[in-house]
């Protein structure tokens, strides 16, 4: 009996001797979370060219949007230079939209409300030696009509004792959307509320190039590629043509976008930066547009920020477009919406931003921001845009 | 983007430990965190999109 007994314990100590290797290999790495962000934002719009009306009509649109951000860090405690970082984001809008209540013209009804779930995850891997960042992330998104899942990888590298960086970024969609016609182009013999779906695809390549150019300025370089194909018309957009003929919008189902953009900021002074940007942009659609951006932060204190920020966009209007009742019949594309016409859109806004490493009201409370913006577009589009930001670390 | 790298890797070189101004979060490359609700709703109202580190088109039923 002794001598099983003392097997016995001699078993269990081997075990426990092996189970403590074991936790002492997991112990050499460290899980944390490293910064949780709130984001919210409240966007108000008004105009009188709804495309749901045929480019005449309310747009009448509020929309409150939420995300929350929880970023993962994994460090490697026998390797410090290699980080590994999970990014979790979870946003929800909820948006009511008068136009979109004239979609089915019942008039006792209040405006249509809709919402959209989009979490989507993010991981990278940093090598710090070799000054290399790879990463790949997932993205969903729900509302009624539309769901959306995507796909990105990326890499970045930097040379030039980190002076330049260079970044890549894959990224594909695959979209698909209930074709909700008109409530006058339906067919009463299926039922009025059934419809059919229609696929969308985007792929995109993003590339971004930046250069310090001395201890207080940087410039950056960014270009995209992007390839939609699919159902790329919004269905209940109503068209009236030159005869009052009634139809729904019919885009192409092709479309490849070109925008190139180039950043810089600067130092104006100790307490005063310039973040600028500009970006030209084309498609095959007809569209070409110039954005111009300037946001100058302001250091007010040791943790009052003050940026005043101006943007100003233009664009030429797609071929297809036209205004209520001129396009002509035989037209092979047309469109009615005026997101897709000719204007010119200025965006004045200031942002107040409170931020402090030792804590706000409690140590982890690092930073609190609020901006608003004004928004107004040449086509009688204004709209007013709200967006608080928390961040805790 | 070829020329652009032949030309960023010629000019003077910043120490990393001369870096701080330049890291600081304001002197980002990417679009600020108060401007990413503001490139959604730009992205539903105008024609174009990308170049900025937002919204490229698809994921949602905006332009």
């Amino acid at each position: 009996m002794r001598k099983i007994s003392l097997k016995i314990i001699l078993s269990l100590f081997t075990f426990c001797s092996l189970t403590a290797q074991e936790n002492n290999n997991y112990k050499k790495q460290k899980v944390s979370i490293q910064d949780v962000s709130i984001l919210s934002s409240f966007y108000s719009q008004d105009g009188n060219n709804s495309a749901v009306t045929g480019g005449a009509g309310t747009e009448r649109l509020e929309d409150f949007s939420n995300q929350l951000q929880v970023k993962f860090a994994f460090d490697n405690l026998k390797k410090p230079n290699l980080k590994h970082t999970l990014n979790l984001k979870v946003g929800i809008d909820y948006y009511t939209s008068a136009s979109s209540d004239n979609i089915d013209f019942i008039p006792t009804s209040a405006s249509t409300t809709d919402d959209r779930f989009y979490p989507s995850l993010d991981y990278s891997f940093e090598n710090t030696e070799k000054n290399l960042v790879l990463g790949g992330g997932l993205y969903y998104s729900k509302e009624f009509d539309y769901t959306s899942l995507g796909g990105k990888i990326n890499m970045s590298t930097k040379w030039n004792d980190k002076n330049t960086e260079y970044s890549t970024q894959f990224s594909m969609y695959s979209d698909k959307l209930l074709k909700i016609l008109p409530w006058e182009l339906r067919d009463a013999s299926i039922g009025y509320y059934k419809y059919d779906t229609e696929n969308r695809n985007t792929i995109a390549i993003s590339q971004s190039l930046t250069q310090v150019l001395s201890k207080k300025s940087i410039i950056g370089l960014n270009s995209d590629v992007v390839i939609q194909s699919g159902y790329l018309s919004t269905p209940f957009n109503r068209v009236i043509f030159s005869n009052n003929e009634l139809t729904n919008e019919k885009l192409q189902d092709y479309r490849l976008k070109l925008p190139i953009g180039i950043r810089y900021n600067t130092y104006l002074s100790e307490k005063v930066k310039l973040r600028s940007f500009y970006r030209f942009y084309w498609d095959n659609w007809g569209i070409k547009s110039n954005t111009l951006e300037l946001e100058a932060p302001i250091k007010i204190s040791n943790k009052l920020t003050v940026s005043p920020y101006f943007r100003l966009y233009n664009q030429s209007s797609a071929d297809a477009f036209g205004t209520y009742g001129t396009i002509d019949p035989s037209s092979q594309y047309y469109t009615s919406d005026y997101d897709l016409s000719e204007f010119t859109s200025i965006m004045p806004g200031v942002t107040l931003q409170l931020e402090s490493n030792k804590g706000l009201l409690f140590e982890n409370f690092k930073k609190i921001f609020l901006k608003y913006s004004y928004y107004s577009r040449s086509n009688n589009l204004t709209a007013h845009s709200v967006t608080l930001y928390m961040n805790f670390n | 983007m070829i020329s652009a790298l032949s030309i960023a890797s010629s000019c003077m070189v910043v120490k990393p430990y001369q870096m701080a101004k330049i890291n600081s979060e304001d002197m980002s490359m990417n679009s600020s965190v108060s401007s990413t609700m503001e490139s959604n709703f730009q992205s539903y109202r105008e024609g174009a999109a990308g170049a900025n580190g937002g919204k490229v088109g698809g994921g949602c039923g905006c332009n």
